[in-house]
C-alpha cells in the first residue's frame, strides 16, 4: 500500500483520538507537540503551545521559583515526545496537518492543479515561524514581567499565538463548537487579534486548498520540533551516490524541500521544514537512494520495484533489489 | 456615571446605618452565601453562589475559558497567576492547609452574609450561630460549622474533593421583637476532582434542625460531565427556579429577582412552585468593556401570623438564591462579524490567488 | 536547377540505400554465424533486417502521425499521449553520414551528418515522412540541425536550459514542454487530457520496468546477453511501438532469466567486465561493442543516451493532475540527464561510479565520436576523476566509418589484456 494512504489512515485515527478521545476519557497530556487544540472540548491530548505560553506569562520569579518543577516536568514531557517522534508528529499526527492534507485531497478530487512556491518566495517566508516562536515567548513574558522596564502588557495579549492560530476556530468546530469564529470588539488588542485570526483562518483554508501544507511553513511548532531533527529517533537518510537528482522527491515533497533532491553529500535529510511524511522515499525510483530510519536502522527504502508498484505499474517479473551487493551504506 | 452610583450607594449606606438600621434593627434582612477567596481562582468551577467580584479570565479570547492553564497542579501560585493575567485578586492568597486536588478543582468556600440585596450587607459574628450543610455529589451530606476567618467574615469551607455538583445550604434564625425571622439560602457549585465512588451512604436526612426549610432551588439544566468548561450564567439567559417549603413546592408565591443595581422583577410561582426569570441586562459597560460579573438575587418571603399569644407573634421565612451573572459576551463579540470576516478573507484571497494563477499561467503558444 | 538537384539527390539516395543494405546484410551475416544467441532476439533482428530489405516497413504501419525525435530529452510520453508515434531519428549509418557531409565542416558529428544525409536523400522514408520533427537544442550540432532539416520537414526546436540547477531553467523547461504539448495537440488534433497523459506515462513505465529488469539481468555475473545485443534491443526502441517493444523485451527477459537458472552465459566468466560510455552507439554503427566483445571483453553495461540511459529515468506522478504530470515529464527528461551538454558533470561522474560498483565493472571505455565536442570536453576531467577512483580506462576517438577498425581492434585487445592481467594481479580467479 502506498505510504501516502497509510499516512492518511494514521492521521485520521490520530485526529479522531486527539479531537474526540476525551469523550472516552483518554488523554495523553497537555504537552503534546502538535496542534491538538486545547479549545476542542473533547480532546484526548492537548497542544503544547497553550500551556507553554501560560507558563511564560508567569512572573519570572514564580516561574523559576514555585513552578519550576511542574515547568521542568512539562518541558521534559515535550522533550521525550519530540525525541521519540520528532517531526513525525507533523506528518502523521497533527490534526491541523491532517486538515491541510484533507484540503489537498479535496483539491485533487476536484482536479484543480496545485500551486508551488517560487524558490525565492519560499525562502523569504522561512523566518516567519521563528519570528512567531520568538513572539509567543516574548509577548507572554511581557505580561508577567516588565521587560526592560516597559510597562506590562495587558491581559488581552494572553496566549498570543493561540489567539491567531487557525486551529483555534477550526478544530473545535469538529466537536460542534462554533464559538471561536468571532470578532471581539472589547478592546483594540482583541479586535486586532480576532480580526487577524479570522483573516488567517481564511488564508489557512484557501492556502491549504491551493498549496500543500501551506500553513506548516509558518508553524512555530515545526520550529520547536526541528530541535530534534538530528537527534530524533525517526530519521531520513540519503545515499548520495545512488541519487540521480531526478527531482521526483522535490516535486512530491509537500513542504517543497529542495535539499532532498539537490543535495547529494548530505546524509541526514530531516531539514527544518521536513514533516517526515516519507513521500520522497515513496517516489524515489533509485534503489536505496532515500531511506526512512528508526534509531538509525532503515525501515523503508526507496526502490525501483516499489516505485513502479506505487505508480500503478505492476512489473510482470519482480525486479529484485539491485545492486545485490549493498556493501556501502 | 459609576462614580455617581457609588456616591449614591454610599449615601444609601449611611442612611441605612444611621437611620434605618436603628429603627428597623428588628429586621435582619436576607441571608446569602458569597463565594470566598479560595474559590476566586482562575478557571475555578462555576459557583452559582454569590461571588461579588469573581475574576473574569480575561486571558481567554472572550471570557469563556476552557481548562485551567495547565495539567500540573500549582495550588500556591494560582492567585498570582490571575494577577499575571491582568485583572484579578492578588490579595486573595489563603492560608488553607494544602490539599491534593485535581487541576481546576477548588474547595467550597463561602462567606455568610446578612442584609438587603443590592443595598447593604454584613457578615457579622452573629452569623456564627448559623447552620450550614453541604450535599456532595456522592450523596453524602455534612454539616459545616461557620467560623470567623477574618474579623469581618464568617465563612464555611469544605474540601470538595469529589467531582460533581455540590449543594450548599445555610439557615439562620433570629428573633427580634415580636417576629421570628427564619432565613435560608442555597448555592450550588461544580467541581472537578476524583470520580465519586458510589457506595451506599447512611441516610443523613436529619442533619437539618431548622425546619421547615424554605428554599429557592436553581433549576438550570446541569451542563453535563464536562468540567473542562466553566458554565456560567450570562445576561440574557433564563433562570428557572422552584420554591420549596419543607420539600414541598410552594404555589402562588411571589418571588423577586433583584439585580445588582436594584432593579426588581416579581413573579408568582405556578402550581408546581416554579417561576422563570430572564436575566435582564445590567448596566455593565461604561466607557470600556467590563467583563466582570455582578450578583443577582432571587428572594422570596413568607410571612406567617402568630400561632398563639405565648410564642413569637409572627414568623417570617425568607430565602435567597444569590448568583453571579456575567455580561453576555454578545455585548462585545460578534459571531456574524467573525463569519463575514472569514468569508471575506477567503473570497478575497481566493480571487487574488485565482487571478495570479491565471496571470502566471505559462504561455503555451 | 531544381530538376538537376532532384536528380542528383535521387542518385545519391539510390546509392545510399544500396550501401546501407550492404552494411546491414554484413552485420546480419555475421550474426547468423553466432551461436548461443537468445532466441527472443529474433523480433529485433527482423526489425533491423528491414533496413536492408524493406525500409518502408520499419515503422509500425498504424495510420497515425509520426513524430521524429532527436535526443533523450524529449519525453516520448507526450507523443504517445497525443496519439502519435515517436520515432527516434538519431542515425548511425556511415553511408548516410557521407551523404550529408557536404553541408558540414571537416570535423563534425557523424550522427548529425547521417541524419541530414537520410533526410536530404530520403533513403529511409520516415526521415522525410515524419509529420513533425522535434529537436531539442542540446549540442551545437543539434542546434544547427534544425535549420538544415526545416527545408525538408516541419521542425519544432525545443530550447534546453544548459545550466539545469537553477529555478529559471526548470520553469523554462516546464514551459518548453508545454509548448511541445500544444504543438503535438495541434498536429494530431487531439487534446492531451489527464487520462491520456496518465495512460501514456503508464505505458512508458511498463517499458521502463522491463528495461530495468533487463539491466538487472545484465548485471549478473554470467553475462547473459552480449553487449551488442543489448545495444540492439535498446536501438529497437527507436523504431518500435512502445507496447510491442515491451512485449518483446519481456520475452527476452524471461528467456534470460531461464538461462540464468541454467547457468548459460554468452561470455566466459574470465572475460573482463567493461562499461561503455560516451557518444551514442546507433545501428548500424555497432563497431565498438562488437570490437570489445571480439577482443574478449564482456560489455556488461553502458552509459549511452542510445541504450543504457534511454529508459532508465522514470517520471513519478505525484498528483494525477495536469500540471504535475507535465512537470514530472519535464523533470524526468531534463533533471537526471547526464548528457555532457549540461554544465554540471558531477551527475555523470556519480552515475558512472555507481554503475562501476553495481555492475562490478573492471574497465571503462570512453567512446567519443569525432566532432562530438561535449563528450570530448568532459572527457579529461572525468578521466582524471575516474583514475583517482582506481578505474582502468580507454579512450576511443572514432567516427562511423569502418576504416579505423583494425587499429582500434589492436588498442581494445591490448586494453582487455591489461584488464585480464589486472584481475590476475588482484588475485581474482579466472
Ligand atoms: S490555538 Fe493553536 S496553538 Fe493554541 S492550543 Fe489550539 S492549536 Fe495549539
Ligand atoms: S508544522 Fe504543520 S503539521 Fe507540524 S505542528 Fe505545525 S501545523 Fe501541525
Ligand atoms: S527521487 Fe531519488 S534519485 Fe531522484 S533526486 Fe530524489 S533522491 Fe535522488
Ligand atoms: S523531505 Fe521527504 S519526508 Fe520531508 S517533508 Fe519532504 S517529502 Fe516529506
Amino acid at each position: 500500500m502506498r505510504i501516502d494512504r497509510i499516512r492518511l489512515i494514521v492521521q485520521a485515527f490520530c485526529f479522531v483520538f486527539l479531537i474526540y478521545g476525551g469523550i472516552l476519557g483518554f488523554s495523553i497530556g497537555n504537552a503534546v507537540p502538535t496542534m491538538a487544540c486545547i479549545y476542542a472540548e473533547d480532546r484526548g491530548g492537548a497542544c503544547f503551545l497553550y500551556p507553554f505560553q501560560r507558563f511564560m506569562s508567569l512572573p519570572l520569579s514564580t516561574l523559576i521559583g514555585a513552578t519550576i518543577l511542574p515547568f521542568l516536568i512539562y518541558l521534559g514531557t515535550f522533550f521525550l515526545w519530540g525525541l521519540v517522534f520528532g517531526k513525525a508528529f507533523c506528518g502523521w499526527i497533527c490534526p491541523l496537518g491532517f486538515l491541510q492534507d484533507l484540503l489537498t485531497r479535496a483539491r485533487q478530487f476536484l482536479g484543480i492543479d496545485g500551486a508551488r512556491f517560487r524558490w525565492a518566495s519560499r525562502e523569504r517566508f522561512q523566518w516567519v515561524k521563528y519570528a512567531l516562536l520568538a513572539l509567543l515567548i516574548l509577548i507572554p513574558m511581557g505580561i508577567g514581567n516588565s521587560l526592560g522596564g516597559l510597562p506590562k502588557l495587558s491581559g488581552d495579549w494572553a496566549v498570543p499565538f493561540c489567539q491567531i492560530c487557525p486551529g483555534k476556530p477550526l478544530l473545535p468546530l469538529f466537536s460542534g463548537d462554533t464559538s471561536h469564529l468571532l470578532i471581539d470588539f472589547s478592546s483594540p488588542v482583541k479586535l486586532a487579534l480576532t480580526s487577524l485570526l479570522m483573516f488567517l483562518t481564511g488564508v489557512f483554508l484557501i492556502g491549504g486548498f491551493v498549496k500543500r501544507r501551506w500553513f506548516c511553513l509558518y508553524c512555530p511548532m515545526a520550529a520547536l520540533l526541528s530541535l530534534f531533527d538530528r537527534i530524533g529517533f525517526v530519521g531520513l537518510k540519503k545515499k548520495g551516490e545512488a541519487c540521480t537528482r531526478c527531482g521526483n522527491c522535490y516535486r512530491a515533497c509537500p513542504m517543497e524541500i529542495r535539499e532532498i533532491a539537490d543535495e547529494r553529500d548530505r546524509k541526514h535529510m530531516v531539514t527544518q521544514d521536513c514533516i517526515l511524511c516519507m513521500r520522497c522515499v515513496e517516489v524515489c525510483p533509485e534503489n536505496k537512494a532515500l531511506s526512512a530510519t528508526l534509531l538509525g536502522f532503515p525501515v523503508f527504502s526507496a526502490s525501483a520495484a516499489g516505485f513502479l508498484k506505487r505508480q500503478g505499474c505492476a512489473p510482470p517479473l519482480p525486479i529484485e533489489d539491485f545492486p545485490h551487493d549493498s556493501n556501502s551504506n | 456615571m459609576i462614580k455617581r452610583t457609588r456616591y449614591l450607594k454610599g449615601i444609601l449606606c449611611c442612611l441605612y446605618i444611621f437611620l434605618i438600621a436603628p429603627l428597623a434593627a428588628a429586621d435582619p434582612g436576607y441571608l446569602w452565601l458569597e463565594a470566598g477567596p479560595q474559590m476566586r481562582r482562575m478557571g475555578g468551577g462555576d459557583s452559582e453562589g454569590a461571588m461579588q467580584s469573581g475574576n473574569t479570565n480575561s486571558g481567554m479570547a472572550h471570557g469563556r475559558p476552557v481548562a485551567g492553564p495547565n495539567a500540573p497542579p500549582r495550588p500556591a501560585s494560582h492567585a498570582r497567576q490571575v494577577s499575571a493575567d491582568g485583572h484579578g485578586a492578588s490579595d486573595t492568597q489563603s492560608k488553607s492547609p494544602p490539599e491534593k486536588r485535581a487541576a481546576m478543582s477548588h474547595p467550597a468556600h463561602y462567606t455568610l452574609r446578612l442584609g438587603w440585596p443590592a443595598a447593604a450587607s454584613a457578615s457579622c459574628e452573629t452569623l456564627l450561630t448559623a447552620e450550614a450543610s453541604i450535599l456532595r455529589p456522592d450523596g453524602s451530606a455534612q454539616k459545616l460549622i461557620p467560623h470567623l476567618e477574618t474579623p469581618e467574615a464568617v465563612r464555611i469551607r469544605d474540601a470538595a474533593l469529589i467531582q460533581g455538583r455540590y449543594v450548599i445550604s445555610a439557615s439562620f434564625d433570629q428573633t427580634t421583637g415580636d417576629t421570628h425571622y427564619r432565613l435560608f439560602t442555597q448555592a450550588t457549585m461544580r467541581n472537578t476532582g476524583e470520580k465519586p465512588q458510589r457506595h451506599p451512604l447512611p441516610d443523613q436526612k436529619d442533619i437539618h434542625t431548622r425546619v421547615p426549610r424554605f428554599l429557592i432551588e436553581d433549576l438550570s439544566p446541569d451542563p453535563g460531565k464536562n468540567f473542562a468548561r466553566v458554565h456560567r450564567k450570562y445576561t440574557g439567559d433564563k433562570l428557572p427556579v422552584r420554591l420549596l417549603l419543607s420539600e414541598a413546592p410552594v404555589a402562588n408565591q411571589p418571588v423577586t429577582l433583584t439585580t445588582a443595581s436594584g432593579w426588581r422583577q416579581t413573579l408568582t410561582t405556578d402550581e408546581k412552585g416554579e417561576a422563570t426569570f430572564a436575566l435582564i441586562k445590567e448596566s455593565f459597560h461604561d466607557n470600556e468593556i467590563n467583563k466582570r460579573p455582578v450578583t443577582y438575587f432571587v428572594t422570596s418571603e413568607i410571612r406567617r401570623p402568630a400561632h398563639s399569644r405565648q410564642g413569637p407573634r409572627g414568623e417570617v421565612l425568607r430565602s435567597t438564591l444569590a448568583l453571579l451573572v456575567y455580561p453576555s459576551p454578545l455585548d462585545w463579540e460578534s459571531r456574524s462579524a467573525g463569519l463575514y470576516a472569514l468569508f471575506l478573507a477567503m473570497a478575497a484571497i481566493g480571487v487574488v490567488t485565482a487571478i495570479r494563477r491565471r496571470q502566471r499561467k505559462r504561455p503555451c503558444a | 536547377m531544381i530538376q538537376i538537384q532532384t536528380d542528383r539527390d535521387e542518385k545519391q539516395a539510390k546509392r545510399l540505400s544500396l550501401h546501407l543494405a550492404m552494411s546491414v546484410r554484413e552485420i546480419f551475416d555475421r550474426l547468423a554465424l553466432e551461436q548461443n544467441r537468445p532466441e527472443a532476439m529474433a523480433p529485433f533482428d527482423t526489425l533491423f533486417k528491414k533496413f536492408a530489405e524493406a525500409p518502408d516497413e520499419i515503422l509500425p504501419s498504424r495510420p497515425v502521425k509520426k513524430v521524429g525525435l532527436y535526443c533523450v530529452t524529449v519525453p516520448e510520453e507526450l507523443v504517445y499521449a497525443a496519439g502519435a508515434l515517436p520515432v527516434r531519428l538519431c542515425a548511425g549509418s556511415t553511408d548516410a553520414a557521407e551523404a550529408g557531409e557536404a553541408l558540414f565542416p571537416d570535423v563534425s558529428c557523424p550522427l548529425v551528418k547521417a541524419a541530414v544525409g537520410f533526410t536530404r536523400t530520403g533513403a529511409l522514408g520516415f526521415y522525410r515522412g515524419c509529420d513533425l520533427v522535434v529537436i531539442p537544442a542540446t549540442c551545437d550540432w543539434k542546434v544547427k540541425l534544425g535549420d538544415l532539416l526545416s527545408r525538408h520537414v516541419p521542425v519544432l526546436m525545443l530550447n534546453v536550459p544548459k545550466h539545469k540547477t537553477t529555478e529559471t531553467a526548470r520553469l523554462f523547461w516546464y514551459d518548453e514542454i508545454r509548448r511541445l504539448c500544444r504543438a503535438l495537440e495541434k498536429l494530431t488534433k487531439t487534446r492531451i487530457t489527464r487520462g491520456r497523459l496518465r495512460a501514456s506515462i503508464s505505458l512508458i513505465h511498463e517499458a521502463q520496468a522491463e528495461f530495468r529488469r533487463f539491466q538487472e539481468l545484465r548485471a549478473d555475473d554470467l553475462c547473459l546477453i552480449s553487449g551488442r545485443d543489448a545495444v540492439e534491443v535498446a536501438n529497437a526502441w527507436f523504431y518500435m511501438d512502445a507496447a510491442s517493444w515491451t512485449g518483446h523485451v519481456r520475452c527476452l527477459n524471461e528467456e534470460l532469466a531461464k538461462r540464468k537458472q541454467r547457468g548459460l552465459g554468452v561470455m566466459p566468466k574470465s572475460a573482463p567486465r567493461v562499461l561503455l560510455t560516451g557518444s551514442p552507439v546507433i545501428f548500424p554503427n555497432w563497431k565498438i561493442p562488437v570490437l570489445i566483445e571480439d577482443s574478449g571483453g564482456a560489455l556488461v553495461c553502458d552509459e549511452l543516451c542510445s541504450s543504457g540511459r534511454l529508459l532508465w529515468d522514470m517520471a513519478s506522478i505525484d498528483e494525477p493532475l495536469y500540471d504535475d504530470m507535465f512537470d514530472a515529464l519535464a523533470d524526468r527528461s531534463l533533471m537526471p540527464c547526464t548528457c555532457p551538454v549540461f554544465t554540471d558533470a558531477t551527475d555523470r561522474r556519480v552515475k558512472l561510479l555507481r554503475m562501476i560498483r553495481d555492475y562490478r565493472v573492471e574497465g571503462v571505455v570512453h567512446h567519443v565520436l569525432k566532432g562530438c565536442h561535449p563528450y570530448d570536453m568532459e572527457l579529461r576531467p572525468l578521466e582524471a576523476e575516474l583514475a583517482a577512483a582506481g578505474v582502468s580506462q580507454l579512450k576511443i576517438e572514432t567516427d562511423y566509418s569502418p576504416e579505423d577498425t583494425e587499429p582500434l581492434r589492436t588498442r581494445i585487445e591490448a586494453f582487455i589484456e591489461t584488464l585480464k592481467g589486472r584481475r590476475l594481479k588482484m588475485g581474482g580467479a579466472l
